[in-house]
């Protein structure tokens, strides 16, 4: 078995992968990325369609030109990729086993970077009544088919979920001459970004259902029809709303889910709010240095924000795995737990918080990504500790689409003592 | 990223248009026409992910004043949505390259008429393309004669190449 020895080793080539490889690979590290498939990119492949970027490299371009982008500058960079090649297990001391052509392959790392990204909520997530015939599908297997390996899911298609690429698909599978007859949400707002709405779904008058769901799958082997039913305020079926639309092919854009399997398997403890790991400011999990970025983190809606933060998670990955080597005789390894910790609480209308708690001191301002919960037309964040608030934003809308951002100063965390509790106060 | 933030902020603020631009919007309505009445309409503007909802005084072709945006661009956005609405078109083109068939993902290179979507489609769906290609490369120069080139989103090496 071939060991092979490496600062930082960033697993997922995807663009949280690449980005904290490039940035380890900058502060000085010996870098490898390992890829279970043939290509680097990621995701970022299949998505064909234009918006990337915009923040990043103030630039629209489609997902596959920001992969290449991030590709070419991989290829420049002596970063070893290990294409084809799985992690099977995450073990202490950041060893790795993975799995390739050539056999099995030992890594040995400084600092691991998890950089898996996600993976779409399927039909058995959502538990739909019915049938269980083909034709029921991900919108993002759906995009595969179309975008990669140029096959037509079927003719007459209906959408569950206003996610970002449902409403895509839809845009992508009646430009390919296909019926998209309209797209289903179970709440009473859209998932997906505002700019998607308009230009997936307006610019080709199909129909968006809010407070709709489909209640039961019907055909065999092959799908047939849907029943799609509209839902109350508490989100219980009208029964006598019920509708049957005939269709030969159901899209499911209903969320992601973190890939967390390798990271649950070593050891390492997860948000329940995220799913993804639980990290500190500086992107590190409770494995000592096991640091996490991206979509495996925690679902983001623009590839610019997972950018900016693997850069973040690869510049910590590198700085820890470095700083034994630049000690001496290994005399200087972090030892976190012995830091005082504050903990973050997501409060009134705030879904999660990442990171999730904070070691003191702080060498540098933290800067905190959430979610709200529900749609707010006019409200403030406010970060508070006990009766004290620290941060109050200004008076602006919030959408559980859209990841909203922070930036807290050290100074003032630095004296704390009590957890922080992030809120959406409304104005009224 | 600060600057950005404050951007989003202000634009989803603007949501609720501020008071002191509604005396502005009726002085603009009682302008007088030449039978043209001055409409008001609510756009999200596309340009950036900071998705400012604008509001829009139009008469006619004519765009009289734009408020709720948060730069430059949403105006000229406005302008163009009301008047000569525009798109990116991106799709697949089918290549043989190094004895296979593979799709490669492609863009129009400026944003194209809106109406010429579909035409633009048609054409692509007609078009094949052989051997090695190289981001950039133009793969339908003038589409659908719009004045705007088709062009490759990835690079593709022949089969054969060394990685």
């Amino acid at each position: 078995m071939k060991k092979l020895n490496y600062d930082v080793v960033v697993i997922g080539g995807g663009p949280a992968g690449m980005a904290a490889a490039l940035k380890a690979k900058e502060t000085g590290a010996t870098v490898a990325i390992i890829e279970r498939n043939d290509e680097l990119g990621g995701i970022l492949n299949q998505c064909i369609h234009s918006g990337f970027g915009l923040g990043y490299f103030k630039a629209e371009l489609t997902g596959p030109e920001y992969a290449e982008r991030f590709i070419n500058r991989v290829n420049d960079a002596d970063i070893d990729v290990y294409l084809n090649t799985m992690v099977t297990a995450l073990g202490p001391d950041c060893q790795l086993t993975a799995v390739n052509e050539d056999g099995v392959q030992a890594f040995s790392a400084g600092a691991i970077v998890l950089a898996m990204g996600c993976r779409e909520r399927t039909r058995g997530a959502i538990k739909i009544p019915g049938s269980r015939p083909a034709g029921v599908l991900t919108a993002g297997l759906a995009q595969r088919y179309v975008n990669i390996e140029n096959r037509k899911p079927g003719q007459r298609i209906a959408i569950l979920g206003s996610g970002d690429i449902g409403l895509i698909m839809a845009r992508r599978l009646t430009l390919e001459g296909m019926a998209v007859l309209g797209v289903y949400e179970l709440m009473p707002y859209a998932n997906g970004l505002t700019r998607n709405i308009k230009n997936c779904l307006d610019d080709f008058d199909i129909p968006l259902h809010l407070s709709t769901t489909v209640t039961r799958i019907i055909g065999h082997p092959h799908l047939e029809a849907v029943e799609v039913a509209r839902v109350d305020e508490n989100l219980a079926v009208i029964e006598d709303s019920r509708e049957i639309i005939p269709c030969d092919t159901l899209l499911l854009s209903v969320g992601l889910i973190p890939e967390n399997e390798l990271s649950r398997q070593g050891g390492i403890s997860l948000d329940p709010r995220t799913n993804g790991p639980l990290v500190d400011e500086l992107l590190s999990t409770d494995q000592s240095g096991i640091f996490a970025c991206g979509n495996v983190l925690h679902v983001h809606d623009l590839v610019d924000n997972v950018t900016r933060e693997a850069e973040a998670a690869g510049a910590a990955a590198a700085a820890y795995a470095l700083a034994p080597k630049a000690d001496g005789a290994g005399s200087a390894v972090r030892l976190p737990e012995t830091k005082a910790v504050i903990h973050l609480v997501a409060g009134e209308n705030v879904s999660y918080t990442v990171p999730a708690i904070l070691h003191q001191p702080l060498e540098r301002d933290v800067k905190l990504s959430f979610r709200v919960k529900r749609p707010l037309a006019k409200a403030q964040v406010v970060v508070a500790v006990g009766g004290q608030t620290l941060y109050r934003s200004k008076q602006q809308s919030f959408k559980p689409s859209v990841m909203e951002d922070l930036t807290l100063r050290h100074d003032q965390l630095d004296s704390l003592t009590g957890p922080l509790r992030v809120m959406i106060e409304e104005v009224r | 990223m600060n600057r950005e933030k404050s951007k989003k902020e202000q634009c989803q603020v603007s949501e609720a248009p501020p008071q002191k631009a509604v005396p502005k919007k009726n002085k603009e309505r009682q302008q007088p026409g030449r039978g043209e009445t001055v409409r008001e309409v609510k756009l999200c503007c596309t340009t950036c992910p900071s998705e400012c909802v604008m509001t829009v005084l139009t008469k006619g072709d004519m765009v009289l004043h734009v408020e709720g945006n948060t730069c430059k661009r949403g105006r000229k956005f406005a302008e163009m949505e009301l008047i000569a609405p525009q798109r990116t078109l991106t799709s697949t083109i089918l290549v043989e390259s190094g004895g296979k068939m593979q799709l490669l993902p492609v863009k129009t290179a400026a944003p194209i008429p809106k109406r010429m979507l579909v035409p633009a489609m048609a054409q692509i769906r007609e078009t094949q393309l052989t051997g090695a290609l190289t981001m950039g490369d133009v793969v339908i120069p003038n589409i659908c004669d719009s004045g705007v080139d088709l062009v490759a989103c990835r690079s593709l090496k022949e089969e054969n190449d060394a990685r």
